[in-house]
Protein backbone atom coordinates (compact mmCIF):
# COMPACT_ATOMS: atom_id res chain seq x y z
CA UNK A 1 0.00 0.00 0.00
CA UNK A 2 1.36 2.98 -1.13
CA UNK A 3 1.37 6.11 1.39
CA UNK A 4 -1.41 8.34 -0.70
CA UNK A 5 -3.87 4.83 -0.09
CA UNK A 6 -2.71 4.67 3.74
CA UNK A 7 -4.41 8.42 4.19
CA UNK A 8 -8.15 8.07 4.19
CA UNK A 9 -10.57 10.18 2.33
CA UNK A 10 -12.45 11.50 5.31
CA UNK A 11 -9.03 12.35 7.07
CA UNK A 12 -8.05 15.37 4.82
CA UNK A 13 -9.41 19.25 6.21
CA UNK A 14 -12.23 20.65 4.11
CA UNK A 15 -9.80 23.67 4.23
CA UNK A 16 -6.91 22.92 1.95
CA UNK A 17 -3.82 25.29 2.94
CA UNK A 18 -0.05 26.63 2.13
CA UNK A 19 1.08 23.94 5.09
CA UNK A 20 -1.13 20.98 3.73
CA UNK A 21 1.31 18.15 2.64
CA UNK A 22 1.43 17.07 -0.83
CA UNK A 23 -0.56 13.73 -0.53
CA UNK A 24 -3.11 15.08 1.17
CA UNK A 25 -3.97 17.74 -1.84
CA UNK A 26 -2.71 14.85 -4.57
CA UNK A 27 -5.22 12.77 -2.84
CA UNK A 28 -8.15 15.35 -3.15
CA UNK A 29 -7.37 15.60 -7.02
CA UNK A 30 -7.61 12.40 -7.41
CA UNK A 31 -10.98 12.44 -5.68
CA UNK A 32 -12.24 14.79 -8.60
CA UNK A 33 -11.31 18.11 -6.50
CA UNK A 34 -9.41 19.78 -9.34
CA UNK A 35 -9.26 23.45 -8.24
CA UNK A 36 -6.56 21.41 -5.51
CA UNK A 37 -4.11 21.08 -8.12
CA UNK A 38 -3.97 24.84 -7.65
CA UNK A 39 -1.78 24.97 -4.47
CA UNK A 40 0.41 22.73 -5.80
CA UNK A 41 1.16 25.17 -8.86
CA UNK A 42 1.50 27.83 -6.30
CA UNK A 43 3.49 25.70 -4.23
CA UNK A 44 6.09 24.39 -7.22
CA UNK A 45 5.56 27.00 -9.84
CA UNK A 46 8.28 29.57 -9.07
CA UNK A 47 10.91 26.29 -8.57
CA UNK A 48 10.12 25.07 -11.55
CA UNK A 49 9.88 27.92 -13.34
CA UNK A 50 13.35 28.82 -12.09
CA UNK A 51 15.24 25.66 -12.69
CA UNK A 52 13.59 25.52 -16.31
CA UNK A 53 15.22 29.15 -16.91
CA UNK A 54 18.49 28.57 -15.94
CA UNK A 55 18.82 25.35 -18.44
CA UNK A 56 16.65 26.57 -21.13
CA UNK A 57 17.93 30.41 -20.53
CA UNK A 58 14.88 31.55 -22.49
CA UNK A 59 11.89 32.88 -20.27
CA UNK A 60 8.97 31.85 -23.07
CA UNK A 61 10.47 28.74 -23.58
CA UNK A 62 11.09 28.29 -19.82
CA UNK A 63 7.55 29.14 -18.82
CA UNK A 64 6.13 26.79 -21.38
CA UNK A 65 8.02 23.95 -20.83
CA UNK A 66 6.79 24.37 -16.66
CA UNK A 67 3.20 24.85 -18.20
CA UNK A 68 3.41 21.92 -20.03
CA UNK A 69 5.15 19.90 -17.03
CA UNK A 70 2.57 21.03 -14.54
CA UNK A 71 -0.11 19.53 -17.22
CA UNK A 72 1.83 16.45 -17.84
CA UNK A 73 1.79 15.85 -14.02
CA UNK A 74 -1.33 16.51 -13.65
CA UNK A 75 -2.10 13.92 -16.63
CA UNK A 76 -0.39 11.60 -15.08
CA UNK A 77 -1.01 12.23 -11.24
CA UNK A 78 -2.99 8.62 -11.07
CA UNK A 79 0.76 7.12 -11.79
CA UNK A 80 2.44 9.06 -9.22
CA UNK A 81 3.53 7.30 -5.87
CA UNK A 82 5.55 8.24 -3.15
CA UNK A 83 8.28 5.67 -2.26
CA UNK A 84 8.11 3.94 1.08
CA UNK A 85 10.52 5.60 2.84
CA UNK A 86 9.55 9.08 1.69
CA UNK A 87 8.19 12.03 3.14
CA UNK A 88 6.50 14.91 1.43
CA UNK A 89 7.21 18.13 3.83
CA UNK A 90 4.03 20.31 4.34
CA UNK A 91 6.12 23.10 3.31
CA UNK A 92 6.73 21.78 0.24
CA UNK A 93 10.12 23.26 -0.03
CA UNK A 94 12.27 20.70 1.01
CA UNK A 95 12.90 17.56 -1.80
CA UNK A 96 10.14 15.37 -1.12
CA UNK A 97 8.91 12.75 -3.69
CA UNK A 98 6.68 14.67 -5.10
CA UNK A 99 8.54 17.51 -5.91
CA UNK A 100 11.15 15.37 -7.28
CA UNK A 101 8.80 13.70 -9.22
CA UNK A 102 7.66 17.28 -10.39
CA UNK A 103 10.94 18.03 -11.33
CA UNK A 104 11.80 15.39 -13.49
CA UNK A 105 8.87 16.37 -15.12
CA UNK A 106 10.39 19.45 -15.69
CA UNK A 107 13.68 18.54 -16.43
CA UNK A 108 12.27 16.09 -18.87
CA UNK A 109 10.64 18.56 -20.54
CA UNK A 110 13.39 20.97 -21.09
CA UNK A 111 15.36 18.35 -22.54
CA UNK A 112 12.85 18.09 -25.27
CA UNK A 113 12.18 21.13 -25.81
CA UNK A 114 16.11 21.93 -25.93
CA UNK A 115 16.29 19.15 -28.23
CA UNK A 116 13.81 20.05 -30.89
CA UNK A 117 14.56 23.48 -31.02
CA UNK A 118 18.10 23.32 -30.64
CA UNK A 119 17.94 25.96 -27.92
CA UNK A 120 21.01 24.89 -26.17
CA UNK A 121 22.89 26.59 -29.76
CA UNK A 122 20.99 29.39 -29.64
CA UNK A 123 20.92 30.35 -26.10
CA UNK A 124 19.17 34.03 -25.79
CA UNK A 125 21.94 35.19 -23.29
CA UNK A 126 20.31 38.59 -23.33
CA UNK A 127 16.78 37.73 -22.77
CA UNK A 128 18.15 35.23 -19.91
CA UNK A 129 20.20 37.87 -17.93
CA UNK A 130 16.61 40.13 -18.60
CA UNK A 131 14.59 38.07 -16.63
CA UNK A 132 17.19 36.99 -13.83
CA UNK A 133 15.66 39.40 -11.55
CA UNK A 134 17.51 40.01 -8.77
CA UNK A 135 16.35 41.62 -5.19
CA UNK A 136 18.88 44.50 -5.71
CA UNK A 137 19.45 44.87 -9.15
CA UNK A 138 19.75 47.78 -9.01
CA UNK A 139 23.38 47.87 -8.37
CA UNK A 140 24.91 48.09 -11.48
CA UNK A 141 28.32 45.56 -10.83
CA UNK A 142 25.34 42.80 -9.77
CA UNK A 143 23.75 43.11 -12.82
CA UNK A 144 26.72 42.74 -14.89
CA UNK A 145 27.94 39.70 -12.54
CA UNK A 146 24.87 38.42 -13.49
CA UNK A 147 24.51 38.99 -16.75
CA UNK A 148 28.18 37.10 -17.01
CA UNK A 149 26.83 34.24 -15.27
CA UNK A 150 24.28 33.86 -17.79
CA UNK A 151 26.96 34.31 -20.36
CA UNK A 152 28.89 31.25 -19.04
CA UNK A 153 26.16 28.99 -18.25
CA UNK A 154 25.24 29.50 -21.84
CA UNK A 155 28.45 28.54 -22.69
CA UNK A 156 28.26 24.99 -20.81
CA UNK A 157 27.06 21.81 -22.51
CA UNK A 158 23.42 20.92 -21.54
CA UNK A 159 24.06 17.91 -19.67
CA UNK A 160 26.96 20.14 -17.44
CA UNK A 161 24.40 23.20 -16.95
CA UNK A 162 21.49 20.78 -16.02
CA UNK A 163 23.55 19.07 -13.46
CA UNK A 164 24.92 22.71 -11.87
CA UNK A 165 21.71 24.06 -12.19
CA UNK A 166 20.28 21.22 -10.31
CA UNK A 167 23.08 21.39 -7.83
CA UNK A 168 23.33 24.64 -6.72
CA UNK A 169 20.10 26.68 -7.71
CA UNK A 170 18.17 23.77 -6.31
CA UNK A 171 20.15 23.08 -3.63
CA UNK A 172 19.75 19.39 -4.50
CA UNK A 173 21.72 16.41 -2.91
CA UNK A 174 23.26 14.17 -5.61
CA UNK A 175 21.57 11.61 -4.80
CA UNK A 176 18.31 13.86 -5.58
CA UNK A 177 19.48 14.62 -8.39
CA UNK A 178 20.12 11.09 -9.80
CA UNK A 179 17.01 10.15 -9.03
CA UNK A 180 15.47 13.13 -11.18
CA UNK A 181 18.12 12.81 -14.32
CA UNK A 182 18.43 9.00 -13.92
CA UNK A 183 21.98 9.66 -13.95
CA UNK A 184 24.46 7.91 -12.26
CA UNK A 185 25.66 9.93 -8.88
CA UNK A 186 29.47 9.39 -9.83
CA UNK A 187 28.79 10.76 -13.54
CA UNK A 188 26.65 13.69 -11.72
CA UNK A 189 29.20 14.68 -9.67
CA UNK A 190 32.26 15.03 -12.64
CA UNK A 191 29.79 16.73 -14.58
CA UNK A 192 29.46 19.38 -11.65
CA UNK A 193 33.28 19.54 -10.94
CA UNK A 194 34.13 20.13 -14.69
CA UNK A 195 30.93 22.73 -15.15
CA UNK A 196 32.22 24.15 -11.79
CA UNK A 197 35.64 24.42 -12.71
CA UNK A 198 34.71 25.94 -16.69
CA UNK A 199 32.29 28.35 -15.12
CA UNK A 200 35.28 29.66 -12.63
CA UNK A 201 37.63 30.18 -15.60
CA UNK A 202 35.25 31.83 -17.56
CA UNK A 203 33.88 34.03 -14.07
CA UNK A 204 38.00 34.84 -13.08
CA UNK A 205 37.48 38.59 -13.38
CA UNK A 206 34.54 38.04 -10.98
CA UNK A 207 36.28 35.63 -8.29
CA UNK A 208 37.78 38.03 -5.92
CA UNK A 209 34.80 40.95 -6.44
CA UNK B 1 34.09 11.96 -3.61
CA UNK B 2 35.99 13.01 -1.08
CA UNK B 3 34.11 16.60 0.28
CA UNK B 4 37.81 18.03 0.17
CA UNK B 5 37.41 18.58 -3.63
CA UNK B 6 33.54 19.15 -3.28
CA UNK B 7 33.45 21.94 -6.36
CA UNK B 8 32.68 25.15 -5.27
CA UNK B 9 31.49 28.50 -7.01
CA UNK B 10 31.29 32.15 -5.76
CA UNK B 11 28.71 32.96 -3.77
CA UNK B 12 27.69 35.73 -5.85
CA UNK B 13 26.81 32.93 -8.15
CA UNK B 14 24.99 30.89 -5.92
CA UNK B 15 23.14 33.68 -4.95
CA UNK B 16 22.19 35.06 -8.90
CA UNK B 17 21.16 30.93 -9.44
CA UNK B 18 18.77 30.75 -6.62
CA UNK B 19 17.50 34.23 -6.94
CA UNK B 20 13.49 33.68 -8.12
CA UNK B 21 12.73 34.47 -11.68
CA UNK B 22 9.67 36.51 -12.21
CA UNK B 23 6.92 34.51 -14.74
CA UNK B 24 4.72 35.89 -16.76
CA UNK B 25 1.38 37.30 -15.49
CA UNK B 26 -1.60 34.96 -15.60
CA UNK B 27 0.72 31.72 -15.63
CA UNK B 28 -1.04 29.75 -12.52
CA UNK B 29 -4.45 30.87 -14.20
CA UNK B 30 -3.13 29.56 -17.87
CA UNK B 31 -1.87 26.19 -16.33
CA UNK B 32 -4.82 25.85 -14.52
CA UNK B 33 -7.20 26.78 -17.38
CA UNK B 34 -5.40 23.82 -19.19
CA UNK B 35 -5.90 21.17 -16.73
CA UNK B 36 -9.51 22.15 -16.57
CA UNK B 37 -9.93 20.97 -19.78
CA UNK B 38 -8.50 17.57 -18.87
CA UNK B 39 -10.20 14.43 -17.89
CA UNK B 40 -9.97 14.07 -14.27
CA UNK B 41 -6.84 11.69 -13.13
CA UNK B 42 -7.23 8.24 -12.11
CA UNK B 43 -5.63 6.31 -9.60
CA UNK B 44 -3.46 3.56 -11.52
CA UNK B 45 -3.68 0.16 -9.60
CA UNK B 46 -1.60 -2.23 -10.62
CA UNK B 47 -0.32 -5.55 -9.02
CA UNK B 48 2.30 -4.74 -6.35
CA UNK B 49 5.25 -6.86 -8.23
CA UNK B 50 4.38 -5.34 -11.31
CA UNK B 51 5.12 -1.82 -9.45
CA UNK B 52 8.08 -3.48 -7.61
CA UNK B 53 9.51 -4.49 -11.09
CA UNK B 54 8.62 -0.84 -12.33
CA UNK B 55 10.51 0.48 -9.18
CA UNK B 56 13.44 -1.75 -9.88
CA UNK B 57 13.45 -1.13 -13.84
CA UNK B 58 13.58 2.55 -13.37
CA UNK B 59 16.44 2.80 -10.76
CA UNK B 60 18.27 0.09 -12.58
CA UNK B 61 18.60 -2.35 -10.05
CA UNK B 62 16.80 -4.75 -12.15
CA UNK B 63 19.96 -6.18 -14.44
CA UNK B 64 21.90 -8.93 -15.38
CA UNK B 65 20.67 -12.21 -13.73
CA UNK B 66 17.59 -10.52 -12.18
CA UNK B 67 16.65 -9.40 -15.36
CA UNK B 68 16.87 -12.80 -16.67
CA UNK B 69 15.63 -14.94 -14.31
CA UNK B 70 11.93 -12.17 -14.32
CA UNK B 71 12.17 -12.98 -17.70
CA UNK B 72 12.21 -16.47 -17.62
CA UNK B 73 9.72 -16.43 -15.00
CA UNK B 74 7.41 -14.72 -16.64
CA UNK B 75 8.17 -16.28 -20.36
CA UNK B 76 7.41 -19.68 -18.07
CA UNK B 77 4.07 -18.94 -16.68
CA UNK B 78 2.86 -17.44 -19.89
CA UNK B 79 3.65 -20.81 -21.62
CA UNK B 80 1.59 -22.51 -18.99
CA UNK B 81 -0.72 -20.25 -19.25
CA UNK B 82 -1.13 -20.65 -22.90
CA UNK B 83 -0.24 -23.87 -22.97
CA UNK B 84 -3.42 -24.92 -20.74
CA UNK B 85 -5.08 -22.47 -23.43
CA UNK B 86 -4.55 -24.46 -25.89
CA UNK B 87 -5.00 -27.75 -24.63
CA UNK B 88 -8.81 -26.83 -23.72
CA UNK B 89 -9.27 -25.37 -27.12
CA UNK B 90 -8.24 -28.27 -29.15
CA UNK B 91 -11.04 -30.05 -27.47
CA UNK B 92 -13.59 -27.55 -28.57
CA UNK B 93 -15.24 -26.83 -31.69
CA UNK B 94 -17.13 -23.57 -32.56
CA UNK B 95 -19.15 -22.43 -35.64
CA UNK B 96 -21.18 -19.20 -36.54
CA UNK B 97 -23.11 -19.78 -39.20
CA UNK B 98 -25.29 -17.64 -41.15
CA UNK B 99 -28.70 -18.38 -41.83
CA UNK B 100 -29.86 -15.69 -44.17
CA UNK B 101 -31.45 -12.00 -43.38
CA UNK B 102 -34.06 -10.38 -41.79
CA UNK B 103 -35.63 -7.40 -42.07
CA UNK B 104 -36.84 -5.51 -38.81
CA UNK B 105 -38.07 -1.53 -38.30
CA UNK B 106 -34.99 0.37 -37.44
CA UNK B 107 -35.28 1.45 -33.77
CA UNK B 108 -36.33 5.20 -32.96
CA UNK B 109 -38.07 4.88 -36.71
CA UNK B 110 -40.64 8.37 -36.87
CA UNK B 111 -43.75 6.20 -37.68
CA UNK B 112 -46.02 9.34 -37.59
CA UNK B 113 -43.95 10.96 -40.83
CA UNK B 114 -44.85 7.39 -42.46
CA UNK B 115 -41.65 6.55 -43.29
CA UNK B 116 -40.16 3.47 -43.46
CA UNK B 117 -36.27 3.40 -42.65
CA UNK B 118 -35.46 -0.13 -42.46
CA UNK B 119 -32.28 -2.18 -40.73
CA UNK B 120 -31.16 -5.24 -42.33
CA UNK B 121 -29.85 -7.99 -39.82
CA UNK B 122 -28.64 -11.24 -40.05
CA UNK B 123 -29.56 -14.23 -38.53
CA UNK B 124 -26.45 -16.05 -37.47
CA UNK B 125 -26.63 -19.52 -35.04
CA UNK B 126 -23.49 -19.40 -32.58
CA UNK B 127 -22.42 -23.31 -31.26
CA UNK B 128 -19.51 -24.17 -29.32
CA UNK B 129 -19.72 -28.28 -28.51
CA UNK B 130 -16.89 -29.27 -25.89
CA UNK B 131 -16.58 -31.61 -22.84
CA UNK B 132 -16.92 -29.79 -19.15
CA UNK B 133 -18.75 -26.24 -20.51
CA UNK B 134 -21.16 -25.51 -17.67
CA UNK B 135 -22.43 -22.63 -19.53
CA UNK B 136 -21.66 -21.02 -22.54
CA UNK B 137 -22.05 -17.17 -23.54
CA UNK B 138 -21.07 -15.38 -26.90
CA UNK B 139 -19.82 -11.34 -27.11
CA UNK B 140 -19.05 -9.69 -29.98
CA UNK B 141 -18.98 -6.18 -31.52
CA UNK B 142 -23.10 -6.93 -32.03
CA UNK B 143 -23.70 -6.52 -28.54
CA UNK B 144 -20.96 -4.26 -27.51
CA UNK B 145 -18.56 -7.23 -25.65
CA UNK B 146 -20.73 -7.15 -22.43
CA UNK B 147 -20.88 -10.37 -20.67
CA UNK B 148 -24.46 -12.06 -19.88
CA UNK B 149 -26.13 -10.34 -22.41
CA UNK B 150 -26.30 -13.76 -25.22
CA UNK B 151 -26.02 -16.90 -23.03
CA UNK B 152 -25.88 -20.07 -25.15
CA UNK B 153 -28.26 -22.72 -24.13
CA UNK B 154 -27.37 -26.73 -24.46
CA UNK B 155 -28.76 -29.34 -25.63
CA UNK B 156 -28.62 -31.67 -22.61
CA UNK B 157 -26.92 -34.08 -23.64
CA UNK B 158 -23.63 -33.50 -21.43
CA UNK B 159 -22.64 -37.32 -21.32
CA UNK B 160 -18.81 -36.65 -20.14
CA UNK B 161 -18.06 -38.29 -23.47
CA UNK B 162 -15.10 -37.26 -25.91
CA UNK B 163 -17.65 -34.61 -27.51
CA UNK B 164 -19.41 -33.27 -24.91
CA UNK B 165 -22.40 -31.08 -24.63
CA UNK B 166 -23.17 -28.24 -27.85
CA UNK B 167 -23.95 -25.24 -26.66
CA UNK B 168 -26.21 -22.96 -29.44
CA UNK B 169 -27.97 -19.64 -29.91
CA UNK B 170 -29.62 -17.61 -32.72
CA UNK B 171 -28.64 -13.79 -32.66
CA UNK B 172 -29.58 -10.82 -34.62
CA UNK B 173 -26.42 -9.27 -35.53
CA UNK B 174 -25.68 -6.42 -37.38
CA UNK B 175 -24.13 -6.98 -41.18
CA UNK B 176 -21.27 -5.10 -39.75
CA UNK B 177 -20.43 -6.60 -36.45
CA UNK B 178 -18.27 -9.13 -37.56
CA UNK B 179 -15.96 -10.17 -34.57
CA UNK B 180 -17.01 -12.28 -31.85
CA UNK B 181 -15.76 -14.71 -29.70
CA UNK B 182 -17.35 -17.06 -26.98
CA UNK B 183 -16.94 -17.11 -23.07
CA UNK B 184 -17.48 -20.60 -21.38
CA UNK B 185 -17.67 -21.75 -17.62
CA UNK B 186 -14.87 -24.50 -17.90
CA UNK B 187 -15.10 -27.15 -15.22
CA UNK B 188 -12.66 -29.52 -16.84
CA UNK B 189 -9.45 -28.34 -13.38
CA UNK B 190 -10.77 -28.78 -10.04
CA UNK B 191 -11.30 -24.88 -9.57
CA UNK B 192 -14.12 -24.11 -12.52
CA UNK B 193 -13.06 -20.63 -14.75
CA UNK B 194 -14.44 -18.65 -17.22
CA UNK B 195 -12.15 -19.17 -20.36
CA UNK B 196 -12.12 -16.43 -23.55
CA UNK B 197 -12.06 -18.69 -26.81
CA UNK B 198 -11.79 -16.73 -29.86
CA UNK B 199 -13.02 -17.32 -32.93
CA UNK B 200 -12.70 -15.98 -36.58
CA UNK B 201 -14.60 -13.12 -37.67
CA UNK B 202 -18.02 -14.06 -39.61
CA UNK B 203 -18.19 -13.22 -43.54
CA UNK B 204 -18.97 -9.36 -44.64
CA UNK B 205 -20.78 -11.18 -47.28
CA UNK B 206 -23.39 -14.37 -46.71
Amino acid sequence: MSSLDAIPADATPDALSDATPDAIIIRRVLAGEVDAFALIVDRYHARCLRVAMHVLGDADEAEDAVQDAFVRAYRHLGSYRPSDNGRDQPAGRSVGNFSAWLLRIVVNQCRTRATRMARFIRFDTEQSARHADVAAASAHEAAERRSDLVHALALLGPEQREAVVLRFADELSYDEMASITGVGVSALKMRVQRACTRLRALLAEHLHA
Amino acid sequence: MPDQITPRLPDWAIDALRTPVSSRSGSRDRIMHAVRGLPAPRRLTAPAAAVRASRWFRRGSLTGAGGVLLTAVIAFMVSIHRGDQLAVMSKLQTSAVVLGDTVVPAVGAPDSLGARLLDTLRIVQFAIRGPHIEAAEVIGTFNGWRRGSTMLTSDGHDDASANGSEWRSRVLVPRDALDFAFVIRDASALSIRDRLIPAASLPAQN
